[in-house]
């Protein structure tokens, strides 16, 4: 017999991503879903967004998530931010259930900001929210210009595209205007930033974009 | 990969619906997948045919139902089919627009098997 069953796929892991982003509200913690491939350069650009201090006047606190190692949580560890570690084993990607309870991990009453490095994958992180105010993904000049078009849903889901290391386009055929043509091809509302963590270049562009996006949501 | 994390997902759903039906079986599976999704059936139905070991659900199949992107422009309130990622209006040119189709993941149906 054929039953009608109507229910979304992802719909427990949905449920939790609200229950997570009700509890960031109620907090008045900003939360942002930072993803990209492996390599685009998260950690480094994470670095030095605190290291350049643009975000001096806010509490940062950092999920990292890889598959396996701390190496990550560790370098960033030399700042004076809250950081917890989740090492998710097999998954390639981290999920509401992952980032509740990393939650417990960390005190959110003394945290503004969150950023939540997601497992290097351009694929499954853009499917599964974890309660974020919005979606970043960085792509590094290294990685080729075509990649919004490959990866559609994590271009078309993200409200910030970042474009790293652009301290070594000279060194590549990485064509700036085709990737922001492709990237805004998918999502005319999507904002964007090149960043250099090497130089700095971009690095208080970013932190405004931060701020600003952070005021829309709380006011402050 | 990004195949397999839904496949997991997919057989939690089934087994709760199963169970709530009393079904003995289930033999067949429907999905919708909006294309934006990037679901390869084929990949899909590779890892189906994994996770579904020793379930209720085990040796069904899985159909998979790809719907086609559609958007609707902010500027002139037209859908159309979006073709190769390119959501710009064909009416009037706008880049504002809004996905009303292609983002679908449901599991739609299932044939189940009752005890006689």
């Amino acid at each position: 017999m054929k039953v009608q069953v109507l229910r979304e796929i992802l719909e427990f892991n949905n449920d939790l991503a609200a229950k997570n982003r009700s509890g960031f509200d109620e907090k008045h913690v900003f939360v942002l879903n930072i993803m990209s491939s492996p390599g685009a350069g998260k950690t480094t650009f994470l670095e030095r967004t605190l290291k350049d201090e643009f975000l001096k006047d806010y509490r940062i606190g950092i999920i990292v998530g890889d598959i396996q190692t701390t190496l990550d949580a560790e370098k960033l560890e030399a700042y004076n931010v809250q950081i917890v570690q989740i090492n998710t084993g097999v998954p390639c990607h981290l999920d509401g259930k992952m980032i509740n309870n990393a939650c417990k991990d960390l005190e959110l009453d003394k945290i503004d900001i969150l950023f939540i490095e997601n497992v290097g994958n351009l694929v499954c992180p853009a499917e599964f929210r974890v309660g974020e105010h919005h979606k970043v993904v960085l792509l590094s000049v290294c990685e080729g210009d075509d990649k919004p078009l490959k990866y559609p849903l994590m271009f078309h889901e993200s409200s910030l595209f970042i474009i790293t290391k652009i301290d070594m386009l000279p060194y590549t055929d990485f064509d700036m205007e085709k990737v922001k043509q492709n990237a805004l091809q998918i999502n005319n509302r999507t904002d964007i930033i090149n960043v250099s963590a090497k130089t700095g270049e971009g690095i208080k562009e970013w932190a405004d974009w931060v701020k600003a996006r952070r005021k829309d949501v709380f006011g402050s | 990969m990004h195949e397999t994390a839904i496949a997991y997902e997919i057989i939690e759903i089934v087994i709760a619906v199963a169970k709530q039906n009393r079904a003995k079986r289930v033999n067949q599976v429907y999905i919708q997948a909006g294309q934006l999704r990037g679901i390869v059936p084929e990949q899909l139905q590779m890892s189906w045919e994994f996770v579904v070991k020793g379930s209720i659900a085990d040796k069904s199949e899985l159909y998979v139902e790809t719907i086609p992107t559609e958007g609707l422009c902010q500027n002139c309130n037209k859908t159309f089919p979006v073709k190769n990622y390119e959501f710009k209006c064909p009416y009037c040119g706008s880049g504002q627009v809004d996905t009303v189709k292609g983002l679908e993941l449901q599991v739609k149906s299932m044939e189940l098997e009752f005890e006689d």
